[in-house]
């Protein structure tokens, strides 16, 4: 897979578990920004669309010593080797080589799932149904991001259609640059608790880069060398350890 | 030469038919037009277009009134972000804030009035024309005679709506009352001042340390959003709730046993001298009763009772005491309800102990006056004939058997003005539809809890359907026109009040800054500004009874606080959280993403201590069948070892549901939950078996 | 028969499927961009009614308020001013207009990066359009349902015009001549 990566700006995001209380509201903001449909009652978690989705974690004791951690988990925007953009046979799936995103075309998607089996995360969602709304809701759509049909794979763009908005508006001001605040995805404007930060990685005056070069920052699935650009932060040992964490029986069991 | 076209040259022709329509652009040209129409399909949405325009304004699904910032596209909102550092939210949203516009399309909304047609079914109805609907409200009106035969029910009480109401009621004799429930109640503070000085708000920002018995402090208390950085918040309570995980201690206590707790903690603070005694034996006319009560309650006594262990309480009144200043919360969420009058009570008398009253983090006083209105539970049995609903209850979470109660039999009419025919407006006889959120001029205050008042607006930036009347219309209606029933006049005369009183100030959203109010707030408010007051200053002690008025209140609180509730086998704790308590109408995406993700309690979820679970032959993730006295409910089984086993925590709720799949089902868990002499409805033994 | 049959593809190909393929539907109006801005017009320029909003966005097709700040009252004699202050102004209606740029929802295109940075003039893409004293009618794709102007005029495709066509080839093709980094979401939504 070439890597045709230009430039110095690669969008990455830093979410702060300590902070996390679990209350969705990201879940909620993604869903309203991306013209998500609700699938029928029957979907249930394995059928569902929920591009970001905040798990919630214990460390199995009981009151006491019990702790409990929300995770919110999207797409983590692989850096390195991005598993879902080779297997694609439709070249649906696509590293922006201006700011990293891993990007996926609905309208290009033929539905063969590959991408969703080769991703690490389960980040990625299928619609099993098309979209049922209410007459006349599309009035109050997101303009900006396009609906999907049955049949296709969506996930996680970090807002794209925020990205699109924030570059013509920059556009029409003359400058071809990103600057930080330009636009923030809609979970990380949502957070109540700004538990979320999202910058350019690769800017050192970021303070993106302070968080992801800070001792408290770790990556999920550290091991298989995907070098996600979606960080955690945590205090906590045994949430780190979450990120790396295996199943019973080690590696292969 | 013959003519007839033979086989082989039928056969030429198509071949040269072939080639050249390979040769054409025809099959190219069609493939890539049919390319795109398969993707193009009637029945798939299409995007919007028009002018994108960007307002701010608030939220009005619930009391707490965030400060939103509000996308438009071709006059038709699509998104909703939070405005940080807004006076009122802090730069917050709850979840279900941020699809607040989807609400106008929900499958339950109503644009005609209906009427309830219960011989064809409990929930069967014929929608109707306004005016008939108004004339046959003001026949149900008329014919409820007598004082107290009319009543409005109110879940968020004193806007300036509740004038009009009140306006309405007068020349009937009826009277207002406040709907149970709800994220604080003072009622029980009212009841221990001997001469109440008005509301009162908490100034948690302002604390050091709270006590918080059972107050939802992140899932809908005051506003949304973060426990307040500097407070050491010490959350009290059964649920491992998600404020419980994220305190900064959490006190598993026995169900039911709160008041115990409270009187527990008074105890170490007296016994260690940490309270002003001269000045509590000055003020307090039953202050050495409870004092003496109190100090009977050892704290070996009281972990026995709680659950708590000794050290811990100890811990808690030190800090509590030492460390202030310092709040003490009876607030609970609106599923599970208000504590119990003594354990209320109880709470609150700490504030007084510590002297938090008064001065910034305690309870301080609100300037606005609060026009009387009456408890529902002191409204006498079967006396109503006719209810009106505000559609703040259309969402709320209380068992209609305390409203039942005060209904005077088959006779007795209820009409609901509600945005959809779901939740409370389902128990109506008759509802008439009120606007869905964005779509009217609305007031929207600081909630109850809060320190200091505020007034900002919820502007129109949808246009309603037809027929679809503000809620001010349609009480000037029902009031036959009555002369100076203008919800929009009254309003300009709050803003001018407010005005002419040059306090408070003004908070901007363009610039994100608030300024001394001065001169003109009118325009500023349809900006999306919000005023908020400044605090008054700090009031003296006033005179109290800790254990409340009444000549059994000693005996009362004794009960309360030494006899544990003798509640063997299994218990249920009923809970919600604001917004989505009830049974009314939730976005459908909020329905979705948390039956997709489990993340929140969707209703009719449990949980339960593995223990518990398994020896009652539960299984992790499987269904249950709940019993009561009054009925059976079926609910879905989470085993978490954080649970005080023999409890059951459930989730109330709406019915899960998708678009087009809506099924109003009438009452929801807490209907099914025993009720208390003081009308608290928080624990019920229940029997449990696999369902 | 064969060079028969080769001929009848041919003819139906290149001319009966144009034909049959496009829908002409009239403008609701009639609209004269010369007269307004042309030369001998009464002096307006593009922005005047196409401009940038604060945003970013382009403003593409004005609401019936830009029309409004002129034609409150008929002004001249045309039967189509009539008709638009009398059907559109007055009741405050917006005019239908179809749209020859009209791209499917899943396409994003941003005037500002062009207009401004790229600095093309607006006919490069859409043609002597601002110089037409009447609207052509509206040739839709009874398949697709969008005008014949995206694939372009030619049932070939091709096209000597650089405004003749606006499929995502006609934009590649010029992004790649420019050098612009290939990337889905620069035109993707």
């Amino acid at each position: 897979m070439k890597d045709h990566r230009v430039g110095n700006l690669r969008f990455g995001m830093a979410i702060d578990i300590d902070r996390c209380t679990g209350c969705g509201a990201c879940m909620m903001a993604c869903a309203v920004e991306n013209n998500t449909s609700v699938p029928p009652p029957e979907a249930g978690d394995r059928r569902g669309l929920t591009w970001i989705r905040v798990y919630r974690v214990d460390n199995g004791k009981p009151y006491p010593e019990n702790r409990t951690v929300y995770f919110p988990v999207a797409c983590q925007h692989c850096d390195h080797k991005t598993p879902c953009v080779p297997v694609c046979p439709q070249n649906a799936v696509d590293i922006d080589p201006q700011n990293g995103i891993v990007s996926t075309i609905p309208e290009r998607c033929l539905g063969c799932r590959y991408c969703m089996a080769a991703c690490p995360y389960h980040a990625r969602y299928f619609n099993w149904w098309d979209p049922v709304w209410p007459k006349g809701m599309e009035r109050s759509f997101n303009p900006d991001v396009s609906p999907r049909m049955r049949g296709v794979v969506e996930k996680c763009n970090f807002c794209h259609g925020r990205w699109q908005a924030a570059r013509a508006q920059a556009a029409a001001e003359g400058r071809r640059d990103f600057r930080e605040g330009d636009f923030v995805p809609a979970c990380v404007e949502a957070c109540p608790v700004g538990a979320m930060t999202f910058g350019n990685l690769l800017d050192p005056g970021s303070e993106i880069y302070r968080l992801i070069h800070g001792p408290r920052a770790f990556r999920l699935l550290e091991r298989i060398g995907t070098q996600t650009k979606v960080y955690y932060l945590s205090d906590h040992a045994w949430v780190r350890a979450l990120g790396d964490k295996l199943p019973e029986g080690g590696a292969h069991g | 030469m013959d003519r007839q076209v033979t086989r082989r040259g039928f056969l030429a022709l198509l071949g040269g038919g072939a080639v050249g329509t390979v040769f054409s652009p025809l099959p190219w040209k069609l493939l890539d037009d049919a390319a795109i129409w398969t993707q193009n399909w009637s029945w798939l949405p299409r995007l919007p277009r028009g002018e994108v325009r960007t307002h701010a304004s608030h939220c009005t699904l619930c009391p707490a009134g965030c400060g939103i910032s509000v996308r438009t596209v071709g006059g038709e909102p699509f998104g909703i972000s939070p405005i940080p550092g807004h006076p009122l939210s802090g730069g917050a949203l709850c979840p279900l804030g941020f699809a607040a516009h989807h609400m106008a399309y929900h499958p339950c909304r109503l644009t005609d009035p209906i009427r309830r047609v219960r011989e064809r079914g409990p929930l069967a109805h014929v929608p109707i024309a306004m005016s008939e609907a108004i004339s046959e409200a003001r026949a149900w009106i008329g014919a409820a005679g007598g004082k107290g035969a009319v009543a409005v029910l109110d879940a968020r009480p004193e806007r300036v709506i509740s004038t009009l109401y009140r306006w309405l009621l007068e020349p009937l004799g009826g009277v207002y009352v406040a709907a149970p429930g709800g994220e604080a109640s003072f009622d029980a503070l009212d009841e221990m001042l001997i001469d109440p000085p008005g509301p009162v708000g908490l100034d948690l920002a302002a604390a050091r340390t709270c006590l918080s018995f059972g107050a939802p402090l992140l899932d809908g208390w005051g506003s949304p959003g973060a426990l307040p950085g500097d407070v050491h918040i010490i959350q009290i309570e059964t649920r491992p709730s998600r404020t419980a995980l994220h305190a900064g201690r959490w006190l598993r206590l026995h169900p039911g046993t709160e008041a115990t707790l409270a009187l527990g903690i008074a105890h170490v603070i007296l016994a260690e001298g940490w309270a002003n005694e001269p000045l509590l034996r000055e003020r307090g006319a039953d202050f050495a009763t409870y004092r003496q009560l109190a100090l009977d309650l050892t704290p070996a006594r009281t972990a026995e009772l709680t659950g708590i262990g000794e050290g811990e309480i100890r811990a808690a009144a030190r800090r509590f005491a030492q460390e202030g200043p310092s709040l003490a919360l009876a607030g609970t969420d609106p599923g599970g309800g208000p504590l119990p009058r003594e354990a209320q009570l109880a709470v609150w008398g700490l504030n007084l102990l510590v002297g938090s009253f008064g001065p910034p983090g305690g309870i301080v006083r609100r300037r606005a006056p609060a026009a009387p209105r009456r408890r529902l539970g002191d409204l006498p049995d079967r006396s109503i004939q006719l209810l009106l609903l505000d559609p703040s209850v259309t969402e709320a979470a209380f068992p209609w058997s305390l409203v039942a109660r005060k209904l005077a039999g088959d006779q007795a009419k209820v009409i609901s003005l509600s945005p959809y025919d779901a939740g409370m407006a389902l128990r109506a006889d008759l509802v008439l539809p009120a606007p869905a959120p964005m779509e009217t001029r609305d007031e929207v205050t600081a909630p109850a809890t809060a320190p200091a008042d505020a007034l900002a607006l919820s502007r129109p930036l949808r246009r309603p359907p037809k027929g679809v009347l503000p809620v001010g219309e349609m009480l000037r209606q029902l009031a036959g026109e009555a002369a100076g029933f203008d919800y929009e006049a009254l309003l300009r005369e709050k803003v001018a009040a407010i005005e002419a009183s040059a306090r408070g100030s003004v908070y901007e959203p363009a610039t994100g800054e608030s300024t001394p109010l001065s001169g003109d707030l009118t325009s500023a408010l349809e900006e999306g500004a919000c005023w908020v007051d400044e605090r008054p200053a700090a009031w003296p002690l006033p005179e109290f009874r800790l254990l409340g008025g009444g000549a059994d209140a000693r005996e009362r609180m004794r009960r309360a606080v030494f006899e544990r509730p003798n509640d063997a086998g299994l218990v249920l704790m009923p809970w919600g959280w604001r917004g989505a308590a009830g049974a009314g109408a939730l976005p459908q995406v909020a329905a979705k993403l948390y039956r997709e993700s489990h993340l929140r309690g969707e209703a009719d979820s449990a949980r339960i201590h593995p223990e518990t679970g398994r020896s009652a032959g539960l299984r992790d993730g499987g269904r249950a069948r709940l019993g009561t006295p009054a009925g059976f409910r079926e609910v879905v089984v989470a085993f978490d070892a954080a649970v005080l086993p023999g409890v059951i925590h459930v989730a109330t709720g709406p019915a899960n549901s998708s678009f087009g799949d809506v099924e109003p089902v009438l009452g929801g868990l807490v209907d099914l939950c025993r009720i208390d002499e003081s009308g608290s409805w928080r624990l019920t033994p229940v029997t449990v078996g696999e369902a | 028969m064969f060079f028969a049959g080769l001929a009848g593809a041919l003819l139906i190909g290149w001319f009966g499927l144009p034909a049959a393929l496009y829908e002409r539907i009239e403008q609701p109006l009639q609209f004269s961009h010369a007269l307004h801005c042309g030369e001998d017009g009464v002096g307006m320029s593009c922005e005047d009614c196409h401009a940038f909003a604060d945003d970013g966005r382009f403003v593409g097709i004005p609401g019936i308020e830009n029309c409004a700040m002129c034609h409150e009252e008929v002004m001249g004699e045309t039967e189509s001013e009539r008709r638009l202050v009398e059907e559109y102004i007055t009741p405050g209606r917006e005019i239908p207009w179809l749209v020859y740029a009209r791209q499917p929802d899943n396409a994003h295109f941003p005037h500002a990066p062009h207009v401004v940075l790229a600095e093309l003039p607006c006919a490069r893409c859409h043609g002597p359009h601002g110089e037409t004293t009447e609207l052509r009618p509206f040739e839709r794709n009874r398949l697709s349902g969008y005008s014949r102007d995206v694939w372009g005029p030619s049932i070939s495709g091709l096209g000597t015009e650089p405004w003749e066509g606006m499929k995502m080839s006609d934009c590649c093709a010029c992004h790649k001549k420019h050098q612009v980094v290939e990337s889905c979401l620069d035109c993707h939504k």
